[in-house]
C-alpha cells in the first residue's frame, strides 16, 4: 500500500517561493513503489513531479499539474563499500547534515556491505572522513544534490557534487531500474548505444559544449565521450528517478573557520582577490555591508545565529587547514583595512556550525522576507542571481551588478561564493512594480555572464523558473536537442516536466 | 584578583543516539566544553573585563581534554590546569569536588567560577560541595555581572525572580546561562596567543591527594547504569462541564482521589 496524501498544499512550494498546484501526493518507500506509481502515471496519463526535502530554489520540485511524488520516506543510509577508497549508498533523502553526523560519529545504523568486509573495516578505521560537499543548505537531499549537481562554498577546493558521485541507481519512466557506477558505460563522440544488465540503452545527446570552466549548473551535461552518468547527475529529474546514489567520502582534516570584517565592500573584495593568489583556503565566502546589515536586522534576537560586530561592515567568510598561512594573511588584510583582531576564529566544530548558520542566515533572511510577502503578492517569487564568470572577469561582473541594480533604483545585498566568481546578488523586493525591474536585470545579468564566458546557473539549476536560459546559453537548436532527448527516455512526458526546458 | 573556572569536557549532547536498549551510544561522539562550563568561563571573562585579574581555568579529565583547555584559552582564560590520572577515574560528584577542591586550594583563588551543572550527569551538586570543602560562601543561578562603586554585583535570575547581590572574595559563583552581549567567538589573534598560554598537568601525587580519596575509590556512589526513562502515560479523564455545578464537583472528584 503506497502512502497518498489528497491535501497536497504544502508540497507545492519550494524556497524559491513560487507555487505550484497538484492533485495529491504519493510517498513511496522503495523501488518497487516508484516502479508501481509510474506505471500508473503511464496507463492513467498524469504528469509526476518528484520532490525530496523542498529546498531548491528554482521551482524543480514545484508542480504543475498532476501529482508529486514524495521521496521523503526514502531516507536511509544503505551501505558502504570500499576500492580506491571508501564510498556510501544512500537513499534519496538522507540530507546533508544526515550524512555529516552519522560519519562523524560512524553511527550508520545496520548497512549492507558493499564490498566484502568494508563496514567492519570503516569501523576499526581510527581516522575519521566527511563528505565534503556543502551546499550550505544542512537540510537538502543527496538525491536532490544529485539531480541539481549542487555545490556550495567547498566547490572552490573539491568541486561540485557530480565529482563525488561514483554510482546512481535511477530508474526510468518505463519502469526499467538501472544500476550505472562511474567508469563503465561511455558515449562515443555524441552517441550512447550501451547494454546495461540486458537493458539496451540507445542515446544520441545534445551537440553544445556544456561549460566546465567555471561552476555551472545550467543544462544537461554533455561531452564527447563522456561517462553515462553524468547525463543524469544534473539533469532536474528529467531522465529517471534515483533510488540510491553511492558517494565518495574522504579522510577528514581539522580545520579552522574565520570570518573577517572589513571597511567596506571593495575592501573585501580585494582581499579576496589577493587570498585566491597568496594563499590555500578551503572556500571564501564574502558578505556586502548591507549583508551584515540584513544579519543583525534578522537576527537580531535569535541565540542561534551569532549577533555580527555593531559597526558597519563587510565580510569573509573562509576556512583554513594551515595555520601557518596566518601571517600572510594579517599582511594581506591589513592592506584593506582589516586586521587578524577584527576576526572571529575556531576549529571548535559547535563554534564552527554557528559560523555556518551565520553564513546560510543571508538567503535564510531573504527566503523569510519573500514568504512574507507572499501574502499580499501571490505572483512574487525570491530573485536572488547564480552566476559565475571566469576569474580575470570578475571585477567586470561585480562592477556590472552595481551599475545595472542601481540604475533600476532597486535595493539589493550580495554575498556568496566569490572564491569561485560566484556571488549571489538577491534583490530586495518592496512591490511587483520592483519584482518586474528585477526580472529585466536578471535577464540583462544572465546575458552578461554568458558572454564573459561564465554560466547564468551556477549551481542552483535551472528548475521552472530560469528556462528562458537554456536558449540564451545553448541556442534554440540547445534547447530543441534537450527535449528531443527527454522524449527519448521519457516518452510519455510524465516526469517534472516544466524542469530546465518547456516541452 | 584570581578566578578560577571549573569546567568539564562531555560528549556533544546533540549527536548521542540512544540504543534499542534505552543505553545511551557515547562511542565515536565528539567531545566539547561542557554549555553551562562555558557559560562560567564567559562570565568569569566579564569579570576580568571590569575588575582585572587572571583567570585559570581546570578541569578533571583524560589527556584529550586539553583540547577542551585549548578552547577556553581561545576564549580568554590565561593558564590552565588538566587534572588527570587514572585514579581519578569513575569520580562521582563527590570525588571530583575534592580532587577540584585540592587543585584549587594550590591556586589560592578569590572567586571559583562553575557551570551550574554539566549536560552529561546534571547532578548540580559540585558548585556547592566546592563551596562547603573550601569554606567559601555559594553563589547560585548567576546570570549577569556588574560593578557599582568598585564592588561586584551579580543577578540570580530564578526564572520568576531576578536578584542582584553584593559579592566579595571567597566565593563559588554558579552560573545557569550565557550573559548576553558578548563577542561570539575569539579574533584569529586570539586564536594564535592562545597556543603560547601554559597548561599544566597534574595527577593524584601532585595534589597530594590519598589513594582512597579519588577516583571511584573515593566516591561513596556508583553508577549502575544511565537510561533514558520511559514516558509514564497518563489516562486522562473528560469532564462534561455543560453544567458547571456538576462539571465542578466531579472535577473535585478526580482530583481528591
Amino acid at each position: 500500500m503506497i502512502a497518498f496524501l489528497s491535501n497536497s498544499e504544502s508540497y507545492d512550494i519550494d524556497e524559491s517561493k513560487s507555487r505550484g498546484h497538484s492533485e495529491g501526493v504519493f510517498i513511496p518507500e522503495n523501488s518497487e513503489d516508484i516502479k508501481e506509481i509510474l506505471k500508473r502515471a503511464r496507463h492513467e496519463k498524469f504528469q509526476l513531479t518528484v520532490c525530496g526535502n523542498r529546498t531548491g530554489v528554482c521551482g524543480g520540485c514545484v508542480p504543475n499539474g498532476g501529482y508529486v511524488l514524495s521521496l521523503e520516506k526514502m531516507d536511509r543510509i544503505l551501505g558502504i563499500g570500499y576500492d580506491s577508497g571508501y564510498y556510501i549508498r544512500v537513499q534519496p533523502c538522507v540530507t546533508v547534515r544526515q550524512m555529516g553526523d552519522a560519519l562523524l560519529t560512524k553511527h550508520l545504523g545496520n548497512i549492507e556491505d558493499l564490498t566484502e568486509g568494508a563496514f567492519q573495516q570503516f569501523r576499526d578505521d581510527h581516522k575519521k572522513y566527511f563528505y565534503p560537499i556543502d551546499p550550505t543548505e544542512m537540510n537538502g537531499s543527496l538525491g536532490g544534490n544529485a539531480a541539481t549537481n549542487a555545490s556550495g562554498p567547498r566547490t572552490l577546493k573539491y568541486g561540485p557534487t557530480r565529482n563525488w558521485v561514483c554510482g546512481l541507481d535511477v530508474i526510468l519512466t518505463d519502469g526499467t531500474e538501472l544500476y550505472i557506477p562511474r567508469g563503465r558505460y561511455f558515449a562515443k563522440g555524441r552517441h550512447f548505444d550501451v547494454d546495461i544488465d540486458g537493458y539496451r540503452l540507445v542515446l544520441d545527446i545534445p551537440t553544445y559544449d556544456f561549460n566546465t570552466d567555471v561552476k555551472n549548473a545550467a543544462g544537461v551535461y554533455c561531452k564527447d565521450d563522456m561517462d553515462l552518468i553524468d547525463l543524469f547527475i544534473g539533469s532536474e529529474g528529467l531522465f529517471g528517478i534515483f533510488v540510491s546514489i553511492d558517494v565518495r567520502i574522504i579522510e577528514w582534516h581539522p580545520l579552522i573557520s574565520n570570518i573577517m570584517f572589513f571597511p567596506d565592500d571593495q575592501s573585501a573584495l580585494n582581499f579576496i582577490s589577493d587570498m585566491k593568489k597568496e594563499c590555500s583556503p578551503e572556500f571564501l565566502e564574502y558578505f556586502d555591508c548591507g549583508s551584515i546589515d540584513l544579519v543583525r536586522r534578522s537576527y537580531s534576537c535569535d541565540p542561534n545565529i551569532p549577533a555580527p560586530p555593531k559597526e558597519r561592515c563587510s565580510a569573509v567568510f573562509f576556512d583554513l587547514a594551515d595555520e601557518d598561512e596566518y601571517n600572510t594573511i594579517s599582511e594581506i588584510a591589513e592592506r584593506y583595512g582589516g586586521s587578524l583582531d577584527n576576526s572571529w576564529c575556531s576549529s571548535d566544530r559547535r563554534d564552527r556550525e554557528a559560523m555556518f548558520r551565520f553564513r546560510h542566515s543571508v538567503p535564510q533572511a531573504i527566503f523569510e522576507y519573500v514568504a512574507s510577502l507572499k501574502g499580499h503578492m501571490p505572483g512574487i517569487h525570491k530573485m536572488g542571481t547564480d552566476m559565475s564568470v571566469p576569474d580575470e572577469r570578475s571585477d567586470e561582473m561585480m562592477a556590472y551588478y552595481k551599475d545595472v541594480l542601481d540604475s533600476h533604483s532597486l535595493e539589493y545585498v550580495i554575498f556568496g561564493h566569490m572564491g569561485n566568481n560566484h556571488p549571489h546578488v538577491e534583490i530586495i523586493l518592496k512591490d511587483m512594480e520592483d519584482f518586474a525591474k528585477a526580472k529585466e536585470c536578471y535577464d540583462l545579468f544572465a546575458k552578461k555572464s554568458i558572454e564573459l564566458g561564465g554560466s547564468p546557473s551556477a549551481e542552483h539549476g535551472i528548475g521552472k523558473i530560469k528556462t528562458d536560459y537554456i536558449a540564451m546559453m545553448y541556442g534554440e537548436e540547445g534547447r530543441r536537442q534537450i527535449i528531443e532527448l527527454k522524449r527519448k527516455l521519457d516518452p510519455s512526458m510524465i516526469l517534472n516536466i516544466g524542469n530546465m526546458v518547456v516541452p | 584578583m584570581k578566578i578560577a573556572v571549573m569546567i568539564k569536557q562531555v560528549p556533544d549532547s546533540k549527536l548521542i543516539e540512544i540504543d534499542e536498549n534505552g543505553n545511551l551510544r557515547r562511542d565515536g561522539v565528539p567531545a566539547m566544553v561542557d554549555p553551562f562550563g562555558f557559560f562560567g568561563l564567559r562570565f568569569a571573562v566579564k569579570m576580568k573585563e571590569l575588575l582585572g585579574g587572571t583567570i585559570t581555568v581546570i578541569t578533571m579529565g583524560p589527556n584529550q581534554a586539553v583540547e577542551a583547555l585549548k578552547r577556553c584559552l581561545e576564549y580568554g582564560a590565561d593558564d590552565a590546569v588538566l587534572l588527570s590520572d587514572r585514579a581519578f577515574a569513575g569520580a562521582d560528584t563527590f570525588a571530583s569536588s575534592r580532587t577540584l577542591a585540592q587543585s584549587i586550594l594550590d591556586g589560592d583563588y578569590d572567586y571559583i567560577v562553575c557551570g551550574m551543572q554539566a549536560t552529561d550527569g546534571d547532578t548540580g551538586q559540585v558548585p556547592a560541595e566546592l563551596s562547603v570543602m573550601l569554606g567559601f560562601q555559594l553563589v547560585s543561578y548567576a546570570s549577569d555581572l556588574e560593578i557599582d562603586d568598585g564592588k561586584l554585583f551579580i543577578k540570580q535570575n530564578y526564572g520568576d525572580t531576578v536578584r542582584k547581590v553584593a559579592v566579595d572574595k571567597g566565593t563559588v559563583i554558579s552560573v545557569s546561562r550565557e550573559i548576553p552581549g558578548e563577542r561570539p567567538f575569539p579574533s584569529i589573534r586570539e586564536h594564535i596567543n592562545a597556543k603560547n598560554k601554559p597548561i599544566v598537568t597534574k595527577d593524584r601525587v601532585a595534589l597530594n591527594l590519598g589513594a582512597y580519596s579519588t577516583g571511584m575509590k573515593g566516591s561513596f556512589t556508583k553508577v549502575v547504569k544511565t537510561a533514558t526513562p520511559i514516558p509514564v502515560k497518563k489516562q486522562s479523564t473528560i469532564i462534561d462541564s455543560s453544567d458547571p455545578e456538576v462539571g465542578a464537583s466531579e472535577l473535585l472528584k478526580e482530583v481528591n482521589q
